[in-house]
């Protein structure tokens, strides 16, 4: 009797989880299913677009990840979503261009040039990008963290939760990145000793890319010799069987002897005059050329200095911006400058350097006297701005959740004299320009990534709310969900 | 020997303070306290799209009238007198100067006396240096009236003193002095080489305190007066079980007390409901956790009073604003955020009959912004402190923030 009612028991548990499971099932197949799901209609919207003019109202038409069409009306395929955002406002979505988001504090401190800072990547701080992502942010440029010298390469990602890093990933190599002055505190031997190293690594990157193209030169000169003197060789073995066939049987053993140079010259000891002389040539010349040994560092720093990959570089005080832009100055360097809180003072310089400026915060709120940044000013970007200089704003990547409040960072450059329309393309088109990343990210325009914002109003108020975030075309944060 | 050394330093150092606590004030008042901002500022009228009192009102093309220093008049539209200098500021938003309830500015170093942890008789107007740089930040973020409050690292920190950011003389400087008495408990007030060393120790120390200070016996007429709730007083308390305390002294004595920091609020907030204390909350940067930021948002709808705090100088008095943008950003109310950092403060502090709001007879402490106060994206663009212009930043922003146009 207790058996078969145990026997009913599991039957019944059986079932019920049978029945959970089914449910289980259907309820996270729902969301996939459906009409065509890769389409969405986002209705009746102020679109900022960050690319031409804005709609004061307009339709966007997302499919398969990327807008496929903004205009005043759109008419909506049937059975697809239809999101009335009447009264809304959509941005591109906000990307950082200095972001610490997902890097452990101290983490991936550590570096030399060849390393990568995705090797430092944190994914486990799940709820650190869901608060970016709540706050508008859709993109982080991630850069080695390490406060000197040089630490590796930077990326973006998009900020795709629960996804591998891999598909957050938008760009690698965005950024060889360096700092100078910042290890250095109020010691001026070892601010001196930064740009020195700086200067060291710049020279011997050059001996290497030199040494490298010394090397490249003479192998092709040896490989070259070698088939001149194998032609050489012909010839005279040539005119040798022409003399054998004179002479006679005394040289048919010869012609099938191995083509050694050793012997060969062995055999004709009464050489003539001519011969002589291009036999100590060969004798001299005919070692191959040794290849410098492989310098990692060396090799990553290169591609910065010939402009492959663009250099950021940490700097804050005036004289260290001077000074860094000297050292780059004969070089095709695509000099970005991070943080540059003294910029204001040197702002000219900057300008006619042509080299793009990530502006830290603009309002610092600790200023501790001897630090780098004790004279921070909150019109420096402004400042810049004015200069003619390309600024972008960013989080400056010093504290992880600092890059959530990136659009109030930009209203903030507002109050200190920047335009406000310029502001908020310093957190989307420009930054997505200065990252290499503004054919797919940045703007909202047909045929870019549908990596869009939902505001419930103006982007830059304190009071603005996001109700969605989509990441290529992907609803990733909805309000109240 | 040792001790004898430190009984020396406690004896010296005693007698300092004794000096400053009974020398300075006497000398600095009998000349000054005559006349509290009575720099004659003649008539003035201020112009602005919106003008907000720090009480709720807000008032669309409000007018303010100013006469010696004083508010005379606010409203929307009124009839400006002749003879009455105008300024027109467009299309700004005028509100009362922000008040900052908890800061160290103007300190110039500690605000701790590391001999003994129960200072009750320090005042911090001692330690005020009115022409210290600090002042100048404080302005240029719209800040005209300050709490300078002793650290947290004595139990009993002294009195706190509000002064003004801008004036001239000491007199006009000065709104309150042996304001809130300041205590504090956790691990900021244990140290090695002074009781209390350890939490069991320091909450033993101030209910003995509060229990002489009651029972008429301590010496100190401040802690007196505390213990029976006639002194109001500022409690910083940042864990749950300092919070805890704090609130559980607050009932056995009947203290007037508002709570500083309360860092773990956001996991006790129906205690904190319960108690029903004004909280002093902030300063907030873009690196503050959520949670955080949530807190005046809960404590506003649990029915308490709220009021921010930028933490200056240690952090920008830019935060200010920040922290009541972070706060609305993340649901507080724009109304009662603007009161956070305008009246209430003024409340608490015990200062509301001159600052804090834009009332007839109140002090003419007027901050002109670009645009709403609560928007990151607005700028302060003048300020007036006792009716006369302090701080006005260049037109185009590219000179120093420090410089001064008039």
């Amino acid at each position: 009797m207790r058996s078969i009612i145990a026997l009913e028991k599991k039957r019944v548990l059986l079932l019920s989880t049978l029945f959970l499971l089914i449910a289980a099932l259907i309820a996270s197949a729902r969301p996939q299913g459906g009409a065509p799901s890769d389409m969405v209609l986002i209705k009746g919207a102020r679109i900022i677009t960050m690319a031409g003019e804005d709609l004061a109202t307009g339709d966007l038409l997302i499919r398969r990840g990327k807008i496929a069409a903004v205009a005043e009306r759109l008419r909506a395929p049937r059975g697809i979503p239809v999101i009335d955002a009447t009264g809304k406002v959509v941005v591109p979505g906000f990307i950082d261009a200095h972001s610490a988001l997902l890097l452990n504090p101290g983490g991936s401190s550590g570096g030399r040039a060849e390393s990568t800072v995705l090797d430092g990547v944190d994914l486990f701080a799940k709820r650190d990008l869901e608060s970016a992502l709540s706050q508008g942010v859709t993109a982080i440029h991630l850069l080695p963290t390490a406060p000197y010298g040089l630490s590796g390469r930077g990326a973006v990602l998009r900020l795709i939760p629960d996804t591998p890093l891999d598909a957050m990933v938008l760009e690698t190599d965005t950024a060889l990145k360096a700092s100078i002055g910042r290890g250095s505190y109020g010691r001026p031997i070892a601010r001196l000793g930064e740009l020195k190293n700086l200067r060291s690594a710049f020279k011997k990157a050059i001996d290497y890319r030199d040494a490298l193209d010394t090397y490249d030169e003479e192998l092709e000169e040896y490989l070259k010799k070698i088939e001149e003197r194998a032609t050489e060789e012909e010839k005279e073995e040539e005119k040798k069987d022409k003399k054998d066939k004179k002479n006679g049987a005394e040289g048919k053993d010869k012609k099938n002897g191995p083509k050694n140079t050793a012997p060969k010259d062995n055999d004709k000891p009464p050489a003539k005059k001519g011969d002589k002389k291009e036999d100590e040539k060969e004798e001299e010349e005919l070692k191959k050329p040794k290849k410098p040994g492989f310098n990692a560092a060396s090799a990553e720093l290169i591609k910065a200095i010939e402009g492959k990959i663009p250099l950021f570089v940490e700097a804050h005080r005036a004289a260290d911006i001077v000074n860094l832009l000297e050292v780059v100055e004969e070089y095709p360097v695509k000099l970005v400058l991070l943080g540059c809180t003294e910029g204001y003072l040197v702002a000219d310089a900057i300008a006619d350097a042509d080299a793009t400026v990530i502006v830290g915060p603009v309002v610092r709120d600790r200023i501790l006297e001897n630090s780098e940044f004790r004279n921070h000013k909150s019109c420096c970007a402004a400042t810049l701005v004015r200069a003619g200089v390309h600024v972008v704003l960013a989080s400056s990547g010093r504290q992880p959740l600092e890059t959530r409040h990136l659009g109030l960072n930009a209203a903030q450059a507002v109050a200190h004299g920047v335009d406000a329309r310029k502001a908020l393309g310093a957190i989307t088109v420009d930054a997505a320009r200065v990252l290499g990343v503004a054919d797919r990210i940045g703007t909202i325009e047909k045929g870019k990534d549908a990596d869009l914002v939902i505001f419930d109003s103006d982007p830059l108020s304190s009071s603005a709310t996001v109700e969605r975030v989509f990441i290529q075309g992907k609803e990733v944060f909805s309000l109240g969900r | 020997m040792r001790i004898e050394m430190r009984r020396k330093r406690a004896a010296v150092v005693g007698l300092l303070f004794c000096g400053l606590v009974l020398g300075l004030p006497a000398a600095l008042f009998a000349s000054d306290a005559s006349a509290p901002g009575a720099r004659p500022a003649g008539t003035l009228a201020l112009r602005g799209a919106k003008v907000f009192t720090g009480t709720g009102a807000v008032h669309d093309n409000g007018v303010i009238l100013i006469r010696n220093g004083k508010i005379e008049a606010v409203g929307a539209d009124l009839n400006i007198p002749a003879g009455y200098a105008v300024k027109d500021f467009g299309s700004a938003m005028i509100g009362p100067g922000l008040v900052d309830p908890d800061t160290a500015l103007g300190a110039g170093g500690s605000m701790a006396e590391p001999v003994t942890a129960i200072q009750p008789d320090a005042s911090a107007e001692d330690v005020f240096d009115r022409f210290h740089d600090d002042f100048e930040r404080a302005l240029a973020a719209g800040i005209t009236t300050v709490l300078i409050t002793p650290s947290g690292e004595n139990m009993v920190g002294g009195t706190a003193a509000a002064v003004k950011t801008a004036g001239n003389t000491l007199g006009e400087r000065i709104v309150r002095t042996s304001g809130p008495l300041v205590l504090a408990i956790g691990p900021s007030v244990q140290k090695r080489d002074r009781l209390p060393t350890s939490q069991i120790g320091a909450v033993g120390l101030i209910e003995q305190t509060l229990e002489l200070a009651r029972s008429g016996k301590e010496r100190s007429p401040r802690l007196r007066a505390f213990a029976r709730g006639k002194l109001d007083g500022f409690f910083r308390a940042s864990r749950r079980i300092d919070i805890e305390t704090a609130i559980n002294l607050q009932k056995e004595y009947g203290l007037r007390l508002t709570l500083i920091g309360v860092g773990d609020g956001w996991r006790m907030m129906d205690r904190l409901e319960a108690a029903g204390l004004p909280l002093i909350l902030g300063g907030y940067t873009f690196n503050t956790q959520d949670k955080y930021l949530k807190v005046p948002a809960r404590a506003r709808k649990a029915g308490l009073k709220i009021a921010f705090t930028a933490g200056a100088p240690h952090t920008n008095p830019a935060a200010l604003r920040t922290t009541a943008a972070l706060a609305v950003r993340h649901g507080l109310d724009r109304e009662t955020a603007l009161k956070a950092i305008t009246g209430h403060p003024a409340e608490i502090t015990g200062i509301a009959h001159r600052v804090g709001s834009l009332l007839p007879g109140k002090d003419a402490d007027i901050v002109v912004f670009s645009g709403d106060p609560l928007d990151l994206s607005s700028r302060v663009v003048s300020v007036y402190v006792n009716g006369a212009l302090v701080y006005a930043p260049c037109e185009n922003d590219q000179q120093t923030e420090r410089e001064v146009c008039r």
